[in-house]
């Protein structure tokens, strides 16, 4: 992401703008926004991935070693690691493709260049923005107590400033969907 | 003392597939309160009451059961909840 979509991002807060129009959602989206979703939600849709999509494989899944996959694709059990190995057998190979088909479809909903996307399936677009801020919020430690930066000094104030205005930018299609 | 245990694996599996499990929302600090109220609501068709008191267990007790049943149905509430993001755990009740 470069210094200006951080600058946009962090000044005024919440920029693209939800309307609706002929009963369906739509989002308008500026260049600086469509560039950090196309990343983001591509760096997703890599994540996720399968590297053993060979689906007559008998070998038994794990939990991913990779901190933002596990969040991604958690443990269906706390203690009991069969319970949780036979719920990835069961699960993970559809839970990627359906996540990557989140993100491949808001991918392709966007418009090139500034201007509005709209929203076929307003729980494919919370689903694929959320996976998104789980990856976000792994790699920057969010926790309960964390804050939108006052200004952006470093990468990380960057990220951050993109954290906080997805979870707006999700708050405001949650308060779409609920009215 | 330990209960008499049947020879008959059939009988036995279809024992096994009846027992009652629940699934278990966990907190956690990335799920907007507003969404996961609204992931109850959309995946177990609770009211929004309900989603709603579910959800604030899950905000302020750390975890809630959020559905209960045999353990297939619980596979695939879980399998439902992680693909819409949030942390869910299935496990036999009691």
């Amino acid at each position: 992401m470069g210094d200006t979509a951080a600058r946009r991002l962090d000044g005024d807060g919440y920029m693209a703008t939800l309307t609706e129009r002929d009963g369906r959602l739509q989002l308008d989206v500026v260049d600086d926004e469509i560039a950090v979703l196309r990343d983001l939600l591509g760096r997703v849709a890599d994540l996720l991935t399968d590297p053993e999509s060979d689906p007559d494989s008998d070998a038994t899944r794990r939990t991913p070693t990779d901190p933002v996959l596990s969040r991604l694709l958690p443990d269906g059990h706390r203690d009991d690691p069969d319970v949780a190995a036979a719920q990835r057998d069961l699960t993970e190979t559809s839970l990627r493709l359906d996540k990557r088909a989140d993100a491949a479809a808001v991918l392709a909903a966007l418009p090139t260049e500034t201007g509005t996307a709209l929203i076929d399936d307003i729980d494919t677009w919370l689903r694929a923005l959320n996976d998104v801020r789980l990856m976000l919020g792994v790699e920057l430690g969010i926790t309960e107590d964390s804050e939108p930066p006052r200004w952006v000094g470093d990468p990380r104030d960057e990220q951050l400033a993109v954290y906080f205005w997805l979870t707006q930018l999700q708050d405001y299609l949650i308060a779409a969907v609920l009215t | 003392m330990a209960p008499e245990r049947t020879a008959d694996p059939v009988v036995d599996e279809d024992h096994e597939a009846l027992l009652p499990w629940i699934t278990i929302v966990w907190n956690d600090p990335v799920n907007l309160m507003s969404y996961v109220t609204y992931v109850f609501q959309k995946l177990f068709g609770y009211d929004r009451a309900t989603a709603t008191s579910l959800m604030m267990d899950v905000h302020h007790k750390g975890k809630a059961v959020v559905s209960h049943g045999v353990r297939e149905r619980m596979e695939h509430d879980v399998a439902r909840l992680h693909g819409a993001g949030l942390w869910a755990t299935l496990q036999r009740d009691g």
